[in-house]
């Protein structure tokens, strides 16, 4: 098992080697000028070219990469382009917002995925279950930034209870994690109701119930743990892009987090940080992929590492 | 309700589906089981047998079926009866693994598996009974031991994975006794497990019912096992009882002209004593007339065998460690020697493991194996370059097990078989396609079939329409493996008869994997015997079967039940043994066997001490 764990961990370094690569040469493929935007609109064609040769970026593209991976390399990422403050900084102060954000939507949107994808699966084809799928759906197609004007309009403007926007206070993650959450609910509940159905058919549930269990516990337990594989894997997926930050939804609520960053940094230009942002969503995709392959063996011990 | 009764069907009506499409599955069944006594339901697929059970344990209704009319009366322990039928779901759920348990066909896939075994018992334990936990996990420990699992509480720790099929339906046995129930019902509980272990199974059913003085309704298709278990007999057929009695009167005796249909297709170990050559099943109604029989053509051995095989190996690297460094090896097929000659039946048997089916695929190459020398049709393909492969596997063709997944669902059956013959580039489109309709008609089936979609078919059609696609190419070779063996006797009988009849009329050689040795014994010229990867015994049919040299082959007829209820075994020996695996640590290869000519063709490995554990 550690071994495994071991040996993952180690395959990432490539895998993150060819993920640098790519995103340099996309952001560099983007139209649009650094040093000009940076200049301003009035200034002289000297005055680019002199914050050109102060940002390296006369440098031919392959220095330019070169000495991307090696700040990578040394976790330093470099210089905003823009405001000149490290990137380190920007992403650490960002990150925790989009974390506690994420953390949020997807605690309330996995635990009611699953209850209602369960209630559904063994109500299968009653008004119920035809109900709770038509949320779902409604949950997948409903466009984020709507949902969350709608939020705010009732909740923050109609009864006042809550703020519109920032974060400034706990209760600030309350509508945000709502308007994130909704399409992942509806995502899990899919996902579980899918996957009950699946396990309900299968021998050992018959002897559950030959057994003389309640039903409760033939579905709670025996049928959801054995269900639970391919929902933790469309969780751990959705928790990765939930951690990339939204930037619909950061930016309707004003959200000081990842998704804002890479949005103001992408109008900008701002090599550095969407570099450094992008190569960062990479590795919390890659450790949560290998967390799931890991609780896939806690869930089901038949699954060994080796 | 007689006061022997312990359970009493009367008039019993399942159903299942709504009332446009319904189906009924079970038509006023009659029946009752007494207490201590061994009811054996037998029956073929869909003939309702094992339905009539889960309605007993009023499990019939999670699968969408329903009790529709009639009785099921039971009489529980302080001896007052309750009707099944009308009873609440919570208090069917309480008669459930209390009064009445079940156990089931698949020991593979019937236990849950990311629970350890100890947790599932003691989950039916406290289901029942006022216990504490600790109190409850002696009760599962103590039932572990009386079903005979060696280091029992060792086993309470482990997953299902971790154990195999025999050992898990002494697991699921185990279960099933944990609440001391007055009645077993046993729904085809050795019919996925191999012959040594059925027996095994069996025979520990009959003790604890012994022991416990606990009723048992025991659903088989398999009348060699009902002989083996049964005091009385109901033989159904399409939903109805047939036919009922004491199981010497229905063996001895029958009446109804299905029940003389099911005892004559079964294969019977023994039968076909004193004969030199294959010979097909006798089917009621469908006898042929003395003078048809042709006498199939003698073999003639003195001529070069149409495959010849030498030192064939096949090993797979289990790896562990850091860089899957390979520690370990599995030695599916060691140093095998095989000969087939034109026009004959090798058959192949072996137990689950022991690399029959490995042995099939690796002459094809279908996993990487080894050979020293490989001869087919007198040519030298040891060294197979991708044409003379090309040209092997047209004319080596595979029939397989399971005929539900081995024909594409969402194509054609005459696409199915016309395939083969444009892969090999052998015939036009046009051409193909009426010889798939030629090769459908041979196989018993009709033209119009040609055009429909596997999912129309029954099992024993299936099977035909892979044996019509096997011939498609014009073999020399057919691989058949355990190709009969998902089938119903009767089927079964047919497939095998047509399978005969198909080798005299193409000059077809057989390669007939099974575990069955009834089945193989009706089928083969010659056979081998196959044990941990190497062929322990092999020869011509008859002296195999008739002067078994090797303690293996011996353990293997041994258990091999026999449709004849006065020869019970009640005395055989208990084997608690498991078969021994193939998994070695890399550097320590098996010893390969050496082979001793008893008689003339009739090989033996000289015994090993390792090579049987000791029984």
């Amino acid at each position: 098992m550690l071994n495994y764990f071991l040996r993952r961990l180690a395959a990432m370094v490539p895998v993150l080697f060819l993920i640098s690569i790519f995103v340099f040469l996309f952001i560099h493929a983007l139209p649009g000028d650094p040093a000009r935007l940076l200049a301003g609109e009035t200034a002289t064609q000297a005055e680019v070219e002199s914050i050109r040769r102060a940002l390296n970026l006369d440098q031919p593209l392959i220095w330019q990469y070169v000495d991307f991976v090696a700040n990578l390399v040394t976790l330093d990422l470099g210089n905003s382009l823009r405001t000149g403050e490290p990137v380190s900084q920007m992403i650490a102060r960002a990150f925790w917002p989009t974390f506690w954000l994420s953390i949020c939507a997807l605690v309330w949107s996995v635990l009611f995925g699953l209850v209602a994808g369960v209630i559904s699966a063994v109500r299968r084809g009653s008004p119920g279950d035809h109900a709770g799928m038509f949320l779902a759906v409604s949950g997948i197609s409903m466009p984020n930034f709507w949902l969350g004007l709608l939020l705010m309009q009732y909740f923050s403007v109609h009864l006042g209870w809550l703020g519109t926007s920032g974060f400034d206070e706990p209760s600030d993650l309350i509508l945000p994690s709502l308007t994130l959450g909704a399409g992942v609910a509806a995502v899990m509940a899919r996902f579980t109701r899918s996957a009950v159905i699946d396990v309900a058919r299968e021998d050992f549930i018959r002897t559950a119930r030959a057994k003389g269990l309640r039903e409760r516990i033939v579905i709670w337990k025996h049928a959801l743990r054995n269900a639970l594989i391919p929902v933790v894997t469309m969780a751990g997926l959705q928790f990765g892009f939930l951690l990339g930050g939204s930037i619909v939804v950061e930016k309707v609520f004003r959200w000081p987090g990842l998704g804002s960053l890479l949005l103001d940094a992408i109008n900008f230009r701002d090599y550095a940080v969407v570099q450094s942002e992008i190569m960062l969503f990479s590795l919390q995709f890659l450790l949560i992929n290998l967390a799931v392959d890991m609780l896939y063996g806690f869930i089901n011990p038949a699954i060994r590492y080796k | 309700m007689n006061a022997e009764h312990l359970l009493k069907i009367e008039d019993l009506d399942i159903r299942f589906g709504k009332e446009s499409a319904e189906m009924r599955a079970v038509k006023k069944l009659n029946l009752h089981v007494n207490r201590g006594e061994t009811v054996a339901i037998v029956g073929e697929s869909g003939s309702g047998k094992s339905v009539t059970a889960l309605s007993v344990m009023r499990l019939v209704e999670f699968g969408g079926g329903q009790i529709a009319g009639g009785k099921i009366s039971f009489r529980k322990r302080d001896d007052s009866v309750i009707d099944i039928g009308s009873l609440g779901p919570e208090d069917a759920r309480l008669m459930r693994g209390d009064d009445i348990a079940m156990i089931f066909q698949e020991p593979m896939t019937s236990l849950n598996p990311v629970f350890t075994i100890g947790d599932q018992i003691v989950e039916a334990v406290m289901t029942h009974q006022a216990k504490s936990r600790s109190a409850a996990r002696a009760t599962a420990l103590e039932t572990l031991e009386k079903v005979r699992i060696p280091d029992a509480a060792q086993v309470m720790k482990r997953h299902p994975h971790q154990l195999s099929g025999g050992m898990r339906q002494r697991v699921m046995i185990a279960m099933a006794l944990s609440c001391r129930p007055q009645l077993l019902i046993a729904d085809e509980p050795t019919t996925a497990l191999d012959v040594t272990i059925q027996a095994q199974i069996l025979r520990l059913i009959r003790e604890l019912q012994d022991e416990e003085g606990m009723a048992v309704l025991f659903i088989t298709h398999d009348m060699g096992v009902v002989a083996e278990i049964a005091d009385r007999v109901v033989v159904m057929y399409r939903g109805e009882k047939v036919e009922e009695g004491d199981v010497e009167t229905i063996f001895a005796a029958p009446q109804h002209p299905y029940t003389k249909a099911l005892l004559g297709a079964v294969p019977c170990l023994g039968s076909m004593k004193g004969t030199d050559s294959p010979e097909p099943f006798v089917i009621p109604g469908q006898e042929v007339a003395a003078t048809e029989v042709v006498p199939a053509e003698a073999i003639d051995y003195s001529a070069d065998p149409l495959l010849s095989v030498r030192g064939l190996t096949t090993r797979f690297d289990i790896g562990e460690g850091l860089f899957g460094r390979v520690t370990k090896r599995v030695h599916a097929v060691e140093h095998l020697d095989l000969d087939i000659w034109p026009g004959e039946t090798l058959g192949l048997v072996g137990e689950s493991g022991c690399g029959k089916s490995t042995t099939g695929r690796s002459i094809l190459q279908l996993v990487d194996a080894t050979s020293d020398r490989l001869t087919f049709g007198g040519e030298d393909m040891t060294r197979l370059s991708a044409s003379s492969l090309q040209k092997l596997r047209r004319q080596v063709q595979f029939v397989f097990q399971d005929p539900y997944a081995s024909l594409n669902p969402r194509l054609t059956v005459g696409y199915s078989i016309a395939e083969p013959m444009l892969l090999h580039g052998l015939e036009t489109k046009q051409n193909a396609f009426d010889k798939a309709v030629w090769l459908l008609e041979e196989v018993g089936l009709s033209a119009d079939h040609a055009n429909r979609y596997p999912h129309a078919f029954s099992g024993g059609q299936r099977q035909r329409i892979a044996i019509a696609r096997a011939l498609g190419t014009d073999p020399k070779l057919i691989i058949a493996d355990e190709a009969v063996s998902a089938l119903d006797v009767s089927v079964q009988a047919q497939v095998i008869n047509l399978m005969m009849d198909l080798q005299k009329r193409f000059g077809l050689a057989y390669l007939f994997i099974s575990h069955d040795m009834a089945v193989v014994e009706r089928i083969s010229h010659r056979v081998a015997v196959m044990y941990l990867g190497q062929i322990v015994e092999s020869g011509p049919r008859r002296a195999v079967f008739e002067n078994a040299q090797h303690a293996y082959t011996q353990r293997l007829m041994a258990a091999a039940p026999v449709p004849d209820p006065a020869v019970r075994r009640r005395d055989m020996r208990m084997i608690t043994g498991e078969v021994p695996s193939p998994v070695r640590p890399i550097g320590q290869p098996p010893v390969i066997n050496t082979m001793d000519e008893v008689a003339p063709g009739h090989l033996v490995a000289r015994e090993q001490a390792r090579t049987v554990d000791a029984a």
